[in-house]
């Protein structure tokens, strides 16, 4: 039934991040500093999933704000239960 | 400051005083409610009934200090974990911005309520319907309807439109509320209409006459519905459904029993202006055919009273072993769908 898996949180300094099944790698990203450091942030999440070999999922990223190391400890995690989520 | 689900009669009128005092009303189909508790009582809290997240309040002094934040994230996840990962919310429209802020998406809004999601894209999902559908960027009538069961009211309809458009949309509501099950109902209308062309079955997904755009419809009482409770709905059909599709015109019949039917349809009028048709419902001797007539015919007269209202298709539904349970729960219960 539950097939998506959410990590991290929507207070402030932190980033909440929502993987679901898709068949291409979709990022979607939300960040209180959009301007400035969307790029960046892009960058990060898929150089994290190319490191973790991931190449279909469908990311949702809302940050408030957190810095490199929250948001890649968060995806990580995120895609970690994923994957336990999906393959047994 | 802990987060807890209110479970106890107790908290749940504490609940029910705290949001009062925030000019909401703890509304009847909640399943889920949290609370965030400190030395002072409740400083906040969130509800939900199903995917639908409502009556969100902060204690003044709390506001713009990651108590909502916390209270969502807690509640977004709780959610998920019961499967549950798609969310609308119901808000007043000056709080849109604080709920955007929070990853939600608004819909529509109009003077008194923002409708909004989480975790889902309302134009994601028109355009994947787009894609599986085959559908092009010509002008098109579309026919919402439910079909529960499907009556010779409905292809008339159909074909009215039809006559007018080369290419008519048929969305049959998604919802499964309905005595008959959503993937018959749908199965039904494919067998009555056949390979027709430039006529396309699809579903109404999430945001169309479904319980989060228009929970009223689903309701069992249709006595005290107005304008309001149909306005989100029929907004987002304008907004959304009619520009992704390119729909110019809404056929629907004219309404001589149903309040419910009869306020969506002014509603309707009142926001779609020239693109809705009313077209005058077929009758049988006299007597306008609809489905709730259908059904009031199966529970008292049984299966050969219906049989000039319906196509075959319906009728063969309604032989089939399938078809036998619907009847019979038809018989055993009075509820409305």
């Amino acid at each position: 039934m539950k097939e998506t898996v959410t990590t991290g949180s929507l207070e402030s300094s932190d980033c909440l991040i929502r993987l679901e099944p898709s068949e291409q790698l979709e990022i979607d990203l939300e960040t209180d500093v959009h301007e400035a450091f969307y790029e960046h942030i892009h960058t990060l999440i898929s150089d994290t999933l190319e490191e973790m070999g991931v190449q279909s999922v469908y990311v949702r990223c809302k940050d408030q704000g957190a810095l490199d190391f929250t948001i890649r400890a968060r995806l990580i995690a995120a895609i970690e239960r994923y994957r336990e989520l999906h393959d047994g | 400051m802990e987060i807890r689900e209110v479970v106890l009669p107790e908290e749940r009128e504490a609940v029910r005083a705290f949001l009062k005092r925030h000019h909401l009303r703890y509304e009847a189909d909640i399943d889920r409610t949290l609370v965030v508790r400190g030395e002072e009582g409740i400083l906040a809290t969130a509800s939900a009934a199903n995917d639908i997240i409502k009556c969100v309040a902060v204690r003044e002094a709390y506001r713009g200090k990651n108590v909502l934040n916390r209270l969502m994230s807690r509640l977004i996840k709780e959610l998920e974990a019961d499967g549950i990962a798609h969310l609308f919310a119901y808000a007043s429209p000056e709080h849109e911005a604080i709920f955007a802020s929070l990853g939600f998406t608004p819909i529509v809004s109009t003077m008194n309520v923002s409708f909004l999601e989480f975790g889902g894209s309302i134009k994601r999902e028109l355009q994947t319907f787009r894609e599986e559908y085959g559908l092009d960027g010509k002008a098109k009538a579309a026919v919402v309807i439910n079909a529960n069961p499907l009556t010779k009211g409905h292809l008339h309809l159909i074909e009215k439109a039809g006559a007018d458009y080369s290419q008519v949309l048929v969305f049959v509501v998604s919802e499964d509320r309905s005595f008959f099950p959503f993937k018959d109902r749908f199965a039904i209308i494919h067998e009555a209409i056949g390979e027709r062309k430039g006529i396309t079955v699809l579903p109404t997904g999430r945001y169309l006459v479904s319980y989060a755009t228009f929970p009223k419809y689903f309701a069992s009482e249709e006595h005290d519905i107005d304008e309001s409770h149909a306005l989100i709905d029929v907004l987002t059909f304008k907004k959304h459904y009619m520009p992704a599709f390119n729909i110019v015109a809404r056929y629907v019949g004219d309404e001589p029993y149903s309040p419910m039917t009869r306020v969506y349809n002014e509603t309707m009028a009142r926001y779609l202006g020239s693109s809705l048709r009313t077209i005058d419902r077929k009758t049988l001797d006299s007597r306008p055919i609809s489905a709730s007539t259908v059904r009031k015919l199966l529970r008292k007269n049984g299966l050969e009273a219906i049989r000039p209202y319906v196509p075959e298709a319906t009728l063969a539904y309604l032989k089939s072993e399938k078809g036998k349970q619907v009847i019979e729960q038809i018989k055993r219960t009075d509820r409305r769908h």
